[in-house]
Parts: C-alpha cells; structure tokens; sequence
C-alpha cells in the first residue's frame, strides 16, 4: 500500500480530512480491499492508543524534583568556587552501586544475626567428646567381643582424665579375659601416669597381674616413665618363685636400669 | 590261610572304618563362638558349612588297656568326640573344646562354619602351634610357647604370645575394628595387602622393625624412645588401628 494512503488513512481516523478527501477515501475504502484492511488495522491501534492512560508524576515529586535540581545546582556552584572537582556517576553505575549497597546490607545483616560459630564449634566439641565418651566405655564394657572392647581402649584419645574411664580402664587392664585388651588398656593409662591414682593403679598391677605378657609390658612401662617407686615392686617380682622366670628376667633388667 | 587272609582283610576294614567315624565327628552351629581350649597343635579352616568337623592328622592312639575307656581331663570332663577332645557348651552358641587326652603326636584339624567366632587358648610352655585358615570373622588366640599362624583371614584379631612367633597374612583387613598382635620373645611377622589402609603402631623393645610398605609416620620426633622402638603412622588413608607389638623380638611388615 502506498504511503499517501496510509497517511490519509490516519488523518480520516483523526478527522482532519475535509468533505472531498473524505468522499475520495471512502470510494477506495469501497473498492480496496487492502486498503479497508489497513483502515481497520490503524482503526484498532489508534483506539488502544487512546486507551493508554498517560501517568502524571505526584504534585509533590515535581516539587521535589525542583527543590532538587536546586539543590544540585547551588552545590555545583559552591563546589566550583572550592575548586572542587564533582564526580558525577552515569545512572547505571548508581544503581549498580546501590545494588551492592543493599547486597552488601542483606549480608552483614545475617552475618550479625547468625549464631556465634564459637558457640556452634564449642558445642559441637562437647558432643563429639560425650560420644566418644559413651563408645569408650560402652565397647570396654562389651562382654561379647575382644575387638570391642579393643576398640573401646585405643578410641580413648581425650587429653584430660575421666575418672570413670581411668577406673574402667583399670579394672580391664587387671581383670579383662584377653592379653591384647589388657596392653591397650596400660597403653590408655600410661598417658596419664602422672595422676596419682593412675601411677597407684601401674604399681599395683605389677604385683596382681596374672598376664605374663601385661607384666612385661608394665615392667618396661615403669622404666620408660623412670619410675623408681617401681623398684620395690620389681623386687618383690624377683623374689617370687612361684613368677614365670620370663617375667623375673624382665623385672631383673628393669631394676638395673632404673637404679 | 585264604581264611587268616579274609579275617586280616576285615579287620583292616573295620578298623579304617571305625577311624573314619571317630575322625568325623561334628556338631552344629551357625554363629557364636568356638573355643579351643589347652589344645597343643590344632589347624582350623573355615568352610560353607554349619557345623564344626573334627579331624585327626598323626593319628590318634590310645593305650590297649584304656579300651572300653575314655580320657578323663583335671575338669572332670571326657571324651566325646571320640578323637581325645571334650566338647562342652558354655552357653547360647559358645562352645568350649577341650584336649583331654596326652596325644603328643597328633594334630587336631578341624572345619569350623565360617560364621563362628574362633578363640584359642593355650598356657602350656610345651604348645605346638595354632593355624587358622580362611576364617572371616573375629579370632582370638593366645599361647604361652606355641607358635600362631593365621592366613586368609581380614580380622578383627587380638593374638598374642609370651614365646611363640606369630604370623598373620592378611586376606585383607576390616575397617571396623582394630587389630593387635603382640609377643614378648618371638617374631611377629604381618602380611597386607599393598592397597591397605590402617593407623598402624609397632613397638618393639629389643629387636627390629623391617618393612617393605609405606608408613607415613604421624610423628617422628615420638620415635626417640628410651631403649625402644615406637612407630606410629598410617598405612593408606588410615583405618582402623593395626596394633604390632613384640618386647624382644623383630617385627616384619609387609605388603602381599
């Protein structure tokens, strides 16, 4: 279609036309099909124009906007005669910036509102050591397996002493059916052979022990710890007949190195 | 003469047959624990079975007086498995069994079901040896003189020995629960696969440690000890703890 018509087209929808144009159009409107097509489609789109309401901005704003621009204006002055330069951002950097501002809020905020990790790692700390409590003692407890109550002996990693602990463990180290659950119970308490009642506890198996194996180890136990309250004891070892000449040999060599 | 040679046939026969009966005789269990208590020289094999075999290699005799008779052990308790051993259940699947004849020649062979726990205890100086193989589940055992010999196996193991030399072969090893294998005056000698992953301690007083396998040692510094030798580190990624121990003699480490 050509473009006269469709500016003739606009200007009839509108009105402007006088009585011959308008006869004219309406003649091709009649014959022209193409023609009454973008009659009707110019038709729409000028009544969906006229729907479009046009949003006027607050009174207020306007006034504030003003006040503004002021504003701007009289710093600009004031600046220039500082010899101060302004550096004046392009709008999409200013968003940006606020962008980052708010960013920068959202996570400060969480950040001062979550819990204290110290709290969190302090209570996770104290968890972990009471379940390490409870498999420490539960396995040496366990009636059914050697192994578990391995477990429970070589699992005892806490650097302070837990007096029921130190007292299960002595009861396994003197009384436990197996060799190996005994030496890891001596092993656990040599850790903590500077706490009276577990040096007590060595010195005092040497003599009950009823384990070759134990006895040797807790002979060369006390010459590790240099422990010459063991000399005694060692003596008494040397002087029983009725010892396994393996362990008397033991508490023999002992004595003479820590003497 | 035909006749003497029938009759010497015959009782060669039933003689064999009688040894076939009393060399096999055999109880029931699944699970639970078989204890093999003062006996001096006894091989153990798991197998796909349920119920525990009794064997004899070196032959098993008994005096010409004693027929009709059984041995009797300081327990009070006699043979009834027909091969000089004492059966005796201790509780809900936990079985004792018990040496009660002196027959220093022979060597017990027993097929254990592979879902039984297998503890041995000897306190006998005069112990032969204790072997076991192919058992997949917890093994405790202990001996005064005897030697130990474990192989195909993946623990847990508690094992230990005042003189006898203890050798463990690894099938592999569990990662659940630790091992320990400690001597005082023999040799302890460990296989593993190379591929293992355990917290590995050796201690030995007196002897030596050799070892073909990497161990990545926690710290070194720990290892300056007074008239002893304390290695502690990690085999792989670390595991469950392998503890090996021997007071006077070497410990050998090494990769299957």
């Amino acid at each position: 279609m050509e473009d006269k018509h469709k500016s003739l087209l606009i200007e009839y929808i509108a009105g402007n036309l006088d009585n011959e144009q308008m006869a004219d159009l309406e003649r091709l409107l009649a014959e022209d099909p193409e023609i009454l097509r973008e009659y009707e489609a110019l038709k729409k789109l000028t009544a969906l124009m006229a729907e479009d309401v046009e949003l006027e901005p607050d009174s207020t704003l306007r006034e504030d906007f003003l006040l503004e621009i002021e504003r701007e204006l009289d710093e600009i002055e004031s600046n220039s005669t500082g010899q101060v330069k302004t550096i004046r951002f392009p709008l999409p950097w200013k968003i940006a910036a606020s962008v980052a501002v708010i960013a920068i809020s959202f996570f400060a905020g969480k950040w001062v509102w979550q819990p204290d990790e110290d709290q969190v790692g302090l209570a996770g700390l104290k968890e972990e050591i009471r379940l390490n409590r409870e498999l420490v003692l539960s396995s040496l407890r366990d009636e059914h397996s050697a192994s578990r109550r391995l477990n429970g002996a070589v699992s005892y990693t806490a650097g302070s002493p837990d007096m029921e602990i130190i007292n299960t463990l002595i009861h396994v180290m003197n009384e436990d059916d197996n060799v190996n659950v005994r030496l890891a119970a001596v092993q656990a308490l040599a850790r903590f052979a500077e706490q009276p009642v577990v040096t007590a506890a060595l010195l005092s198996a040497l003599q009950v022990q009823s384990e070759a194996v134990v006895q040797i180890s807790l002979i060369n136990l006390m010459v590790d710890l240099h422990e010459k309250r063991a000399v005694g004891e060692l003596q008494k070892i040397i002087d029983n007949d009725t010892a396994l000449q393996v362990v008397r040999d033991e508490a023999h060599m002992a004595v003479f190195k820590l003497i | 003469m035909k006749n003497q040679i029938k009759t010497l046939v015959t009782l060669l026969l039933l003689n064999l047959y009688v040894v076939q009966v009393w060399s096999q005789d055999k109880f029931s269990i699944s699970s639970g624990t078989v204890e093999f208590n003062e006996i001096m020289a006894i091989s153990v094999e798991g197998y796909d079975g349920n119920e525990v075999v009794f064997g004899v290699d070196g032959g098993y005799k008994v005096p010409d007086r004693a027929k009709g008779l059984k041995p009797v052990n300081g327990l009070g308790l006699s043979d009834n498995t027909g091969v000089g051993l004492a059966v005796k259940k201790e509780a809900n699947d936990y079985y004792v069994i018990y040496q009660v004849s002196r027959n220093t020649d022979t060597r017990y062979k027993v097929k254990v079901p592979k879902g039984v726990k297998v503890k041995y205890v000897n306190s006998s100086i005069h112990g032969k040896s204790f072997k076991a193989f192919n058992i997949p589940t917890e093994i405790e055992a202990k001996s005064h003189g005897g030697d130990i010999y474990l192989s195909g196996i993946t623990g847990p193991l508690t094992v230990s020995s005042v003189h006898g030399n203890i050798d463990v072969i690894f099938n592999s090893l569990t990662n659940k629960l630790p091992s320990s294998v400690a001597s005082v005056h023999g040799e302890v000698d460990i296989t593993v696969p190379a591929a293992t992953n355990a917290d590995l301690s050796i201690h030995t007083n007196w002897g030596d440690v050799y070892s073909d396998l990497e161990i990545k040692v926690d710290n070194p510094e720990q290892m300056k000890a007074y008239s002893a030798k304390k290695i502690r580190g990690k085999l792989g990624s670390g595991g469950a703890a392998l503890e090996v121990s021997s007071t006077h003699g070497n410990v050998y480490l090494r990769k299957k």
